[in-house]
């Protein structure tokens, strides 16, 4: 494979990792929504609070990578219900199949975040969001056209078994990029956060320095 | 709340009763010449047979055969694309009248569509293998490990005939990968794909010479209603005068199909009369057709309960998968807990710059999506190392092994960078006594870390590893009962991660709590 077969590879690639993103951003905002709203019901009456520890019990238990073969199989891709025509694509089954660790996850996070009154950090949430950045590579299984997907087409149509390093090479590379620029971006984020959040209660509370020396 | 859910039930009750009084008592063929409009599903996926043009337009044997029913009928042709996977689930929700989309005719579909007969074509299964190896007779694959598509009606068939040993993939492309690495010594799949495939330039050093078995007739499919029996007569005789006429067997030609000479062998079966000049391939008065005409798919079941929807042979190897994935799964938690115990000891080096630098090489491999690095190795660098001798040689693992190796060492390495974050923080010594400590103080996250692991041990199946989900999906694609699989694979794997995270808890509850 020669620099400029290389060089061909990138667009259609960048094109695949921005469905990686799509997927992992989506994906979060689902769990994290549905996190938010069981860790509300946590608080709500015995059966009701019965049903959300059930809910995240399920999710917490069953690999994402199940469930993404359960949607794929179970929910039908196309449907109409009162001549409304309704449209699952195998992307949306991705998201909602990596949605649910999220909504444990989330429901976690949210529920100690009123216990215990911590502050908010990004920094778990962006470990999390490569986490299942990651996973997101996982629904080449159910035919999502995601980076992983077409890097194994690419290889499939060249017929070429010398393809295999180079290219998976490269998705490594790629992926090693991406949690190193995004860890880098959110720590800077969350020191920034932090600094305005001390100046805050800083001009709140002028003598909060002094009391506490 | 209580109102809003009882009118959702009211509501999709309504909506069952009526599309189940829409398919009682309407008459498709009505229907579909009332609206002067025929929706027929087709596959684009599939070249020659269903493909797209370069102007995007549906073309192809089987769109051909479409526009041909449509002028019959006297009605316009709308086609739409559709999969293996949809093409039953788009039948029977009524988005499309009719299939044209490569359907094997067998007793399983039977149960779930109308299969029209006379069949329009014929395929069957082939061998794809690198020319090297001289691969010509079915008898050279026996005990061979050879690759297979997980949805395959033949693969029991062939397993139990060749004796073979099974490399089972999710999809024919990371089939083909496997061979073009040599996972396999040959390829069994759909003569007509293969045929396909070998019309590539880069396949050119691979070709399929072993002779074609297992012969599947393709139907065109109808929906099972009463509502579509008119329909299914009226293609019927279509299918019929188009054998007589030789046009199927034209349009074979025009799309260079493989085997044209069974259509051939159909125009002259069609053709024949007997003495009184009558036609000897005619339905008879059971609607049925003679032998030498066209063959309905004999049933092979030996089922014999009737909750259980499966034979023994399938019984046994699901099991075996759930048994497996249990060993599985066991197996990489326990090396896990090694590896991450050898990668904590780098954290005694007193050295700060080397102790970072085997750290951050350590969790380098975290970046990486673990499905990425299972096919990087199988795929990439074992296969190299299996060509290889002398130490090399040594790195050829099988997909069990890499699939382990890279699982474990993936966990282990988030596991070694909680210990060290512990050690750093706590500020402990970095002695060997203390280690013991660190382990206890983690005990928590790294529980956490190897659940993870329980629940990521599925993705094994990516590499073909024999596990509860390969076997499953692979049942569902070849026989049906998809709630009935996918709830029993949810739940196997719902418990398989209670059963580990109520081992974890016992094993760090007998660990001594503390060993200064």
């Amino acid at each position: 494979m020669n620099q400029i077969e290389f060089l061909i590879l990138i667009p259609s690639f960048l094109k695949a990792f921005s469905l990686n993103l799509l997927i992992a951003v989506c994906a979060m905002l689902v769990g994290s929504l549905c996190g938010f709203y069981l860790a509300n019901l946590h608080q709500s009456s015995r059966g009701i609070k019965y049903l959300a520890k059930s809910i995240i019990l399920m999710f917490r238990n069953i690999p994402s990578f199940v469930l993404l073969f359960y949607l794929a199989l179970i929910i039908p891709t196309q449907f109409s219900i009162a001549n409304i025509h309704f449209e699952i694509s195998p992307i949306a089954k991705a998201i909602f199949a990596l949605a649910a660790p999220v909504t444990g996850f989330a429901c976690g996070y949210f529920l100690e975040f009123k216990a215990h009154k911590k502050p908010f950090l990004l920094a778990p949430w962006n470990q999390y969001f490569i986490v299942i950045l990651m996973a997101s590579t996982t629904a080449s299984v159910i035919g999502v056209k995601e980076l992983m997907s077409t890097a194994n087409a690419r290889i499939a149509i060249s017929g070429d078994s010398q393809m295999v390093i180079p290219i998976y090479s490269l998705v490594a590379l790629w992926f090693i990029s991406c949690s190193l620029i995004l860890s880098a971006t959110i720590k800077r984020l969350d020191k920034v956060i932090n600094k305005r959040s001390q100046c805050k209660e800083q001009v709140a509370n002028p003598h909060l320095d002094q009391e506490s020396k | 709340m209580l109102k809003a859910v009882s009118s959702l039930f009211m509501g999709t009750f309504l909506i069952i009763l009526s599309s189940a009084f829409h398919h009682a008592f309407a008459d498709d063929l009505a229907e579909i010449q009332a609206k002067d409009l025929i929706r027929i599903g087709v596959k684009t996926d599939y070249p020659p047979w269903g493909m797209l043009s370069s102007a995007g337009e549906i073309v192809g044997f089987e769109p051909d055969l479409a526009h041909l029913i449509g002028a019959e009928l006297g009605v316009q042709v709308k086609l739409k694309s559709v999969t293996s996977g949809n093409r039953f689930q788009l039948l029977e929700e009524g988005e499309v009248d009719v299939l044209i989309a490569t359907v094997g005719d067998t007793q399983q579909r039977r149960k779930r569509v109308t299969m029209i007969e006379p069949h329009y074509y014929r395929s069957g299964v082939t061998l794809l293998s690198a020319k090297a190896d001289k691969i010509n007779r079915w008898e050279q694959i026996r005990g061979e490990k050879i690759c297979l598509y997980g949805g395959a009606y033949f693969n029991k068939q062939l397993i139990q005939d060749y004796d073979i040993e099974p490399l089972i993939l999710f999809n024919t492309r990371d089939a083909q990968l496997a061979l073009l690495t040599k996972k396999c010594r040959a390829w069994a799949y759909d003569n007509g794909a293969i045929y396909h495939l070998l019309t590539f330039d880069s396949w050119q050093d691979y070709e399929a010479k072993a002779p074609i078995i297992y012969p599947i007739l393709w139907s065109v499919v109808v929906s099972n209603q009463p509502s579509s029996a008119s329909l299914a007569e009226k293609i019927a005789n279509i299918i019929i005068s188009w054998q007589r006429q030789a046009t199927l067997y034209h349009y074979a030609s025009k799309w260079a199909l493989p085997d044209q000479a069974y259509l051939a062998d159909r125009v002259l079966a069609w053709n024949k009369k007997d003495k009184d000049g009558k036609y000897v391939c005619q339905f008879n008065q059971n609607k049925q057709l003679p032998l030498e005409c066209d063959q309905s798919p004999t049933s092979k079941s030996d089922i014999t309960t009737s909750w259980w929807p499966f034979d023994q042979y399938d019984s046994k190897w699901l099991m075996t998968a759930f048994y497996q994935t249990l060993l599985f799964t066991f197996a990489v938690v326990l090396l896990t807990l090694i590896i991450a115990y050898c990668f904590t000891l780098f954290s005694l080096l007193k050295n700060p710059y080397l102790r970072k630098m085997i750290n951050s090489m350590i969790n380098i491999q975290r970046s990486i999506p673990p499905i990425v690095l299972l096919y990087l190795l199988y795929f990439g660098l074992f296969s190299y190392a299996n060509n290889q001798t002398g130490v090399l040689s040594l790195f050829s693992g099988g997909a069990i092994g890499t699939a382990l190796l890279v699982l474990s060492l993936y966990t282990a390495a988030g596991i070694s960078s909680l210990l060290e974050d512990n050690i750093e923080h706590q500020q402990h010594t970095r002695r060997f006594n203390s280690l013991h400590k660190t382990f206890m103080d983690c005990q928590h996250g790294i529980k956490a870390n190897l659940i993870n692991l329980v629940k990521a041990s599925a993705m094994a199946s990516a590499l073909s590893v024999p596990n509860a989900i390969l076997v499953t999906t692979s049942l569902v694609a070849s026989q049906g009962h998809t709630l009935f699989l996918m709830t029993l694979l949810m739940l196997f794997y719902f418990f398989e991660v209670v059963l580990f995270s109520k081992g974890l808890d016992m094993l760090f509850h007998f660990l001594p709590q503390q060993q200064a």
